[in-house]
Parts: C-alpha cells; structure tokens; sequence
C-alpha cells in the first residue's frame, strides 16, 4: 500500500524540483557570427575540376554561423547551430549554387573563472546536408508557342534542379566568452568538425547518384561569434 | 461650520484623486530590475523597462539605473556559474580529450 504511494510522490518531487531549477534559470541566446575552416573540397574544387567555377577565400575557407540556446541549468546550455559554407558562380548559361550546411545539436558546459568571462566547452552531434543547385533561365521555344496563342508575349521560364545529400558528423569546441553587457558578448571557438562523408548516394529528382569526393573526415575549426543573451 | 461641510467633502475628493504621474525613474520594471536583477524581466516586460528609462528625464541617474543593474547581474552570472564540478565538467572533459585525440591522432 505504502509502496503504490510512493512513485507519484517521487514523480511529483521531481517535476517540482526540475521545474525549479528550469525557470530559475530561464536564459535564451542568439548568436551570429563567421568561422574559419580549410576543407579539401576535391570535385567541388576548380583546381580538380575545370567545370566548378572559381572559388574565392570566402566560398572555401569562411563559413556562416548562426544559432539559439537555452540554458537550462548554471552551468549548462543546449541549442541548435548552424554553419554554412556558399560558393556561387556559373556554369554555361546557368547559375550554380553549392551549399554545405553543417547542423549541430550543441550541447554546452562552462563555468566563470572571473567576472564577465566564461570558458565553455560544446559537444555536437550533427546532421549535415550539402546541396549543388543549377538554376538558368531558359526560354522555353514550345512554351513560348504554347503562350502565344492564348495571346501572350515571350515569357522566360526559370528551370532548376538540385542535387542534394545527407551525412552525420560530430563536433568537440572550446570557447572563450567575454560578456560587454550581460546580454552582450563576444565569443571565440576552437575545435575539431568530423564528419562521415561518402560521395556516394547523392539525391537529384529521387535518382541516386555519385556526387562530388570531398576530404571532411576531420576538420579544424575557429569561429567567432556576437552573442545576445536573455 | 454646516455651510463648510459640502465644501470639505468636495476638497476631500479632490485631494483624495490619484493623479497616476508616478515617477518614470521609479517605474514598476526598473523597481523590478534593482531588487531582483535583469533576467528578472520577462522578454516581453523589457519594452516596457526599456520605455520606462527613456521616459526618465534625469540621464545621469539612468545611467547610474543601467550601469549598477548591469554589474549586479555581471556579478551574479558570474556566482551561479562559477562553480565547475559534477556532472557539468564531465562534458569538458570529453571535448578535451577529443580535441587532444583529434589533435595528435
């Protein structure tokens, strides 16, 4: 008897003592800022294909960060982020677009040595998409036709097609955070990017494909980040 | 004396009328923030406290409001979360043994 009593008892403790402890600690930040990376792109490189247009410094080297966090105890956060690499050129008459975004599920520990600063450490599964996109504005002879005996002029018809491809990875960072205002920081991270990627089984319009051979087993990276904090 | 009466009680309404012209250096948000902290704003009350310090005509004093909450907050961040043991520092120690394998492996 005394024992059916005892697991909600227990129950409702603990939901009251999370509960405590997660508004206690309600604390969104956003952060948005660039990264530094040097990834052997292979096929997608101009140097090993003459079909890829040429690359700068940001297209290869730089990535895109932005992502929110929750901290849901004091010295913990957990959040999505996202870094993204963009290179755009032409190919022929179309326009090319390649993306590789790389997802992380970030889970974050730290702690303040000092007033205003925070070291922190981040674990990140990720789940990463890269995409090659050709779009070109083609006009279309028999739409054209088509068009004009309803009565209308020329119209020129976009048509596009990508090619899209899905892979795990995981991502260990050290942080350094300086804290301007308590909802304003600067934040700077060193650390490792690994990723499981195979050319094979690339996506385009349901078909399977080979896609473009890149060397991403394991990658340095350095990101800086504005954070603003709630 | 009876002629005084209606004409206190009138005075006394009058008198008695809240005007509602609180002091916007004293508004309920920015009250808020001095005795509880920043993040004891809700995201949404911060237009409001934000509205309130605009409305304060002394700008040294919302200086003063601004900058004390803020190092109060900096101080209390800083002592909830100085502490670096348990469980927390478990995933520190997995990302720098990764960072380090990554490193030399």
């Amino acid at each position: 008897m005394i024992q059916r009593y005892q697991f909600p008892t227990r129950l409702i403790l603990w939901v009251f003592c999370l509960t405590v402890t997660v508004t206690a600690q309600p604390k969104w930040s956003f952060h948005l800022g660039g990264g530094f990376y040097s990834p052997t792109l292979g096929t997608l490189d101009p140097d090993s294909n003459s079909v890829i247009p040429s690359l700068s410094t940001f297209s290869k080297n730089m990535l895109i960060d932005w992502g929110v966090k929750y901290q849901f105890y004091p010295n913990a956060r957990i959040g999505y982020a996202r870094s993204n690499s963009y290179h755009t050129g032409k190919i022929g008459d179309s326009d090319y677009v390649r993306t590789i975004s790389y997802r992380m599920f970030t889970f974050e520990t730290f702690y303040y040595p000092r007033k205003r600063m925070e070291i922190n450490f981040t674990l990140a599964p990720m789940y990463n998409k890269g995409i090659l996109k050709l779009t070109s504005e083609s006009v279309a002879a028999d739409w054209n036709t088509l068009l004009d005996s309803y009565g209308n002029s020329s119209v020129n018809i976009p048509t596009e097609g990508e090619m899209t491809k899905r892979w795990f990875g995981l991502a260990s960072m050290v942080g350094f955070r300086y804290y301007i205002f308590p909802w304003l920081a600067v934040d700077g991270k060193a650390g490792f990017i690994q990723n499981s990627y195979s050319e094979k089984k690339w996506k385009l319009e349901n078909e399977k494909l080979d896609g473009p051979t890149m060397n991403i087993k394991k990658l340095p990276v350095f990101n800086i980040h504005l954070v603003l904090g709630w | 004396m009876v002629k005084l009466i209606p004409l206190l009680f009138i005075g006394s309404f009058l008198f008695g009328f809240h005007t509602g012209t609180t002091d916007p250096c004293e508004g309920e948000k920015i009250q808020k923030v001095e005795k509880k902290g920043l993040r004891a704003l809700k995201i949404s009350e911060i237009p409001a406290y934000l509205t309130e310090l605009k409305n304060c005509k002394h700008k040294a004093k919302v200086k003063t409001i601004t900058k004390s909450a803020n190092e109060k907050q900096l101080i209390k961040d800083a002592e909830n979360s100085k502490l670096f043991v348990g469980k927390t520092s478990g995933c520190a120690y997995c990302v720098m043994a990764l960072i380090v394998y990554l490193a030399f492996v």
